[in-house]
């Protein structure tokens, strides 16, 4: 099984899945898991292989679990709901199914922009199934790393970065996007 | 597999849980072996249930060990298992040393998960296990077991189905019950899939006292949805006659499908057999002279609900007449999977939106002269595709409704219930079960009706003594009414209960701080906090109100299906409950209305008509506005106000949406009308879910999505705002 | 989302098996039965896009089980893995002849399940 293609289309040419990270074979046994089961859901084995997408915000780099990535699209119309936050930019139409976007920019208390040609909408889904949308400025890349390259201390003063991923000598923030999606916590 | 991982394991979780169960699996063993050596010394026959208990421990252990590579263990309870299996498929005989070694193996695998658990999961050596393991090795190495002769088992008249289901060890059982000469019946009877483990316990213990069960094989019952068949294949030693008198099974149909073969030593057999062969046969006598397998008509189940006594009589049916009136049965109806339904009914929501969007080029085609001809061709072939896909449309949403009948049924079980669980007088009334309503409709409405019956119970009935001393009867009555009302149906859910004290509630919702001390509400919003989470989850309120607990998750479930729920109740006389929801989720024709700007869709079911009206009609009256509707005022309310959009000049004429929904009537006012549409409803994924006057979103041709508005919560916040006035 | 159910009456194997399925990703949904009744219970409850049941347990054994999802319009068509210790060829066959989608005996390595039931739900998803 490969996790990288799990459900995720990428409408830009398809960036180096290898490009950084170390390349590692997964082979998990029943010990492994049994050792991770007493450690609860956190998972600290430095063998897992995390998959990110990356994007860019305001000239930073952001990512976010590929595993939520359902999908990457263009820019389109957006319907405005009314009575919501306004970083709630409104409902695109999915092939028929109906998802909210939330203008990023605007989440994260950063300067409003025009969507451009780059702009794209990361759909991801959440626990429950649902989907939402993230309105970006780019999206990058797909970045494979271990767990080792992932550092939740350092993370951002907001809240909203869960935590940091390491790649050569640049620090990507890795979007705790379920926060990001709560609207009701007034961030 | 490949092969295990080196040793040294942590201390876990996992390992923590297995050594608990492995302990566990041990105690059970030691108790069942000590029985075993008891049957053994009594030089009785192993009970094979017993064996087979044991042998599932075995094999639990062995499972266990091996996953987690622990192979000493493993290993030995292998072995252990192997004797047992043995022992259960009559290869390795009771009196077998290899059986006498199993008390052993059980004292040594507990000597070593013990250590393990002491030791923090470190794996204890293998040796003393590898010991044993040799002893029972050589101790089982007796002669194998006469080699079997031609089958029996294909000569049973069962369902293949069943046969094909049984374990080897279940097969080795049938084999030797056949070979003992007894007689194998098969058990069937049909449950409630939701409560069928009690009635299958008595039913299973009854057939037991008459012989062993064999297997118990689940089916779908006649209603798949909601019931389960279970063929309990059994063996028992009783004639015909006598199984008929001790197995008095009144929702049970048994049957003879393997009757024992006469042994020279039985001189009671054959004659036995061939009278109940020849009962068995009445359908076709003159054909029962050979004694053996008897029913041949493995299709002939009986009906639910139905008594059936599976004894001769009742085949007395099961002869060809029915067999072709079954096929043709077949024939004529077809069971559909909801899923299917839906899959077909989102195509079809999709044809129509593409249907729309033909018309939209034709529309454009014939605005422009020089293509204005194909134009009208496009139009005119697009009307024949709009009629019928109309029909297509009727049609499937036609196979989607279905009575309440179902539902009201399912209440009538959960009162009976009730009734002995709470020893309360209580009637259920029901009407209007033949109403029809969207099939997922009618499962979504279980729960909350099934909510709302349970509660009156509960709650509002009083205690007979309670009820006399007020002057009502002793019996309490709950009355269902189910009815439609234009593209509605309403369900009405009434008590003559004790009814729900304003005042009590009043207090609580204070207290509670959902309503302060000063503020006025109506009789009806008062009534009404009961809907309110934070009240209504409070258990001690609801026994002094009379009303139950989760009335809030009945009003979301309703609002989920864009419906409504009103109360309405009278201290002392009872209380009513008013579910108001539209007939069908599926496709809706909309009415698309404009304002600021925007396009919002409007379901068609909801819109009594539509006005243009001069500014200057409008009224105001108490600091609303009103419309003298031929008559009648009709209370007012600007979308573009509702929703924070830019509002069209003063003097500019307005449209006038008239909605009503069950019997309130609301006049939106709006800037255009976009004509109508069939839309389907889809619901909004995201991060903010309610939003409340919005019911959810639909695409219209052109790929932009456009909302819907939720005329329930529109039509109700100008009713409330109505009376707050 | 989909939906994966557990039939086993062993505590342990049941957390063994859940744990190995939920690294398959995020959008997996596993309910765990410790007996085949409860399966019989949960069927018509849930929608479920894979079955995994276990062959010996106390009151119906796997193949029953088996049998009467693969004989049910409603269940027909989810996807059923035997896990089993039972090394049996019989009880392989018999399964497999009952229409299983895949037969694990156990001891096997998470992977090779992941493997399988990845699949599975893959050909479940593109229906």
């Amino acid at each position: 099984m490969s996790r990288s293609t799990q459900g995720v289309e990428l409408e830009s040419a398809a960036p180096d899945l290898e490009a950084e990270g170390k390349a590692a074979t997964r082979s998990l046994d029943w010990e492994q898991l049994a050792r991770a089961a007493a450690h609860g859901p956190t998972r600290d084995d430095a063998t897992l292989l995390r998959e990110f997408l990356t994007f860019q915000l305001a000239g930073d780099p952001y990512a976010v679990p590929v595993e939520r990535v359902r999908e990457i699209v263009r820019m389109r119309p957006v319907t405005p709901i009314p009575r919501v936050p306004a970083a709630l930019r409104g409902v695109i139409s999915l092939r028929g199914e109906i998802v909210e976007v939330v203008d990023l920019r605007l989440r994260l208390g950063l300067t409003p922009t025009e969507p451009t040609r780059a702009s794209r909408i990361i759909v991801l889904h959440g626990d429950d199934g649902r989907m939402s949308g993230l309105l970006v400025d780019a999206v990058t890349d797909v970045l494979r790393v271990t767990e080792e390259a992932i550092r939740s201390d350092g993370q951002g003063e907001s809240g909203r970065v869960g935590a940091l991923c390491v790649r050569g000598d640049q620090f990507i923030s890795v979007l705790d996007f379920e926060r990001v999606l709560d609207l009701g916590d007034g961030l | 597999m490949a092969a295990r991982r080196p040793k040294n394991r942590p201390r876990s979780k996992a390992y923590r849980e297995f050594v608990s169960e492995a302990e566990e699996i041990l105690e059970r063993m030691r108790g069942d072996l000590a029985d075993l050596a008891d049957q053994r010394a009594a030089k009785h026959e192993a009970d094979p249930d017993l064996v087979n208990r044991l042998f599932r421990s075995a094999h639990s252990l062995k499972g266990l060990a091996g996953m987690f590579g622990l192979d000493g263990m493993s290993q030995l309870a292998h072995h252990l298992e192997d004797v047992l299996d043995g022992l259960r498929l009559g290869r390795v005989p009771l009196n077998s040393p290899a059986v006498g070694l199993l008390d052993e193996a059980v004292t040594v695998f507990s000597t070593l998960t013990q250590e393990m658990s002491e030791t923090s999961g470190t794996v204890p050596s293998d040796g003393v296990a590898a010991a044993l393991v040799a002893r029972i090795e050589l101790a089982v190495r007796s002669p194998a077991d006469a080699p079997v002769t031609s089958d029996p088992i294909g000569r049973l008249s069962v369902d293949p189905a069943l046969l094909r289901a049984l374990t080897e060890y279940e097969e080795h059982r049938l084999r030797e019950n056949l070979r003992r000469g007894r007689r194998i019946v098969l058990v069937e009877a049909t449950f409630e899939i939701l409560s069928f483990e009690e009635g299958l316990a008595e039913l299973t213990k009854s057939v037991r006292e008459v012989g062993e069960v064999l297997s118990t094989l689940p089916a779908p019952g006649d209603t798949p949805e909601s019931q389960i068949r279970f063929s309990l294949l059994a063996a028992t030693d009783l004639d015909e006659a006598a199984l008929e008198s001790t197995l008095d099974l009144p929702n049970a149909r048994v049957r003879t499908v393997g009757a024992p073969v006469a042994r020279a030593e039985d001189t009671r057999g054959p004659e036995t057999t061939r009278a109940s062969a020849a009962r068995d046969n009445q359908a076709e006598s003159g054909s029962a002279e050979r004694p053996g397998p008897t029913d041949r008509h493995t299709s002939d189940r009986p009906s639910d609900g139905e008594p059936t006594d599976g004894m001769p009589g009742h085949s007395e049916h099961a002869g060809g007449a029915s067999e072709l009136e079954s096929l043709k049965s077949i024939s004529d109806t077809v069971r559909v999977d909801i899923k299917k339904l839906d899959e077909l009914m989102n195509l079809v929501g999709e044809l129509v939106i593409q249907r729309s969007a033909i018309a939209a080029i034709a529309a454009r085609l014939c605005a422009d002269p020089v293509t204005s001809r194909i134009g009208a061709e496009l139009s005119k072939l697009h009307k024949g595709l709009d009629r019928k896909l109309q029909e297509l449309q009727s049609g499937v949403l036609e196979v989607r409704m279905v009575p309440l009948r179902q539902v009201f049924e399912k209440l009538s079980r959960v009162a009976r219930r009730l009734r002995r669980d709470l020893a309360k007088e209580v009637r259920l009334e029901i009407k209007g079960a033949d109403t029809e309503l969207d099939k997922l409709l009618v499962e979504e409405l279980v729960d909350p009706l099934v909510h709302l019956v349970r509660n009156a119970f509960d709650h509002a009935i009083e205690a007979p003594v309670e009820r006399e001393r007020a002057g009502k009867s002793a019996e309490g009555t709950i009355r269902i009414e189910a009815s439609q009302r234009g593209n509605h149906v309403v369900i009405e859910v009434a008590d003559d209960g004790r009814g729900i004290d304003p005042a009590v509630v009043r207090a609580r919702a204070e207290a509670c701080g959902l309503v302060s001390a000063g503020e006025v509400l109506s009789h009806r919003e008062t009534l009404e906090l009961i809907f309110s989470p934070g009240l209504s989850t409070r258990e001690q309120v609801t026994e002094t109100s009379g009303r139950g607990v989760g009335m809030d998750v009945v009003r979301a479930n309703l609002t989920a299906l864009g419906g409504l729920v009103d109360v309405d109740s009278t201290i002392g006389r009872g209380t009513r409950i008013t579910l108001t929801l539209p007939i069908t989720l599926a496709i809706i024709q909309a009415l698309i209305v404009g304002v600021g700007g925007q396009r919002f869709a409007i379901p068609l079911t909801s819109v009594l008509e539509t006005l243009l009206v001069e500014p200057a009609s409008i009224q105001r009256s108490e600091g609303r506005e009103m419309l003298n509707l031929r008559g009648h005022p009709l209370a007012l309310r600007r979308l573009a106000r509702e929703f924070g959009l830019p509002e069209a000049g003063s003097d500019a004429k307005l449209y006038v949406v008239v909605l009503g929904f069950g019997d309130s009537r609301l006049g939106l006012l709006v800037d255009r009308l976009d004509g109508q549409q069939d839309t389907v409803i889809k619901p909004i994924q995201g991060p903010i879910q309610n939003v409340r006057g919005v019911t959810g979103a639909t695409e219209l041709g052109d790929q932009s999505a456009v909302l819907v508005l939720d005329v329930s919560a529109l039509v109700d916040d100008a009713v409330r705002r109505r009376e707050a006035a | 989302m989909q939906r994966i159910l557990i039939v086993e009456d062993s505590a342990t194997m049941r957390s063994l098996l859940a744990s190995a399925l939920t690294d398959l990703g995020t959008s997996i949904e596993i309910t765990e039965a410790a007996s085949g009744f409860e399966a019989l219970r949960l069927l018509p409850r849930e929608l479920f896009d894979l079955i995994l049941t276990d062959i010996n347990m106390p009151d119906i054994n796997g193949l029953e089980l088996l049998s009467f999802v693969k004989g049910n319009v409603a269940y027909r068509d989810i996807p059923l893995i035997i896990v089993s210790t039972e090394g049996s060829e019989r009880d392989r066959e018999k399964g497999l002849g009952l229409g299983a989608d895949a037969y694990l005996v156990k001891p096997f390595e998470p992977d090779d399940l992941r493997r399988v039931a990845s699949e599975l739900l893959a050909k479940r998803r593109e229906g």
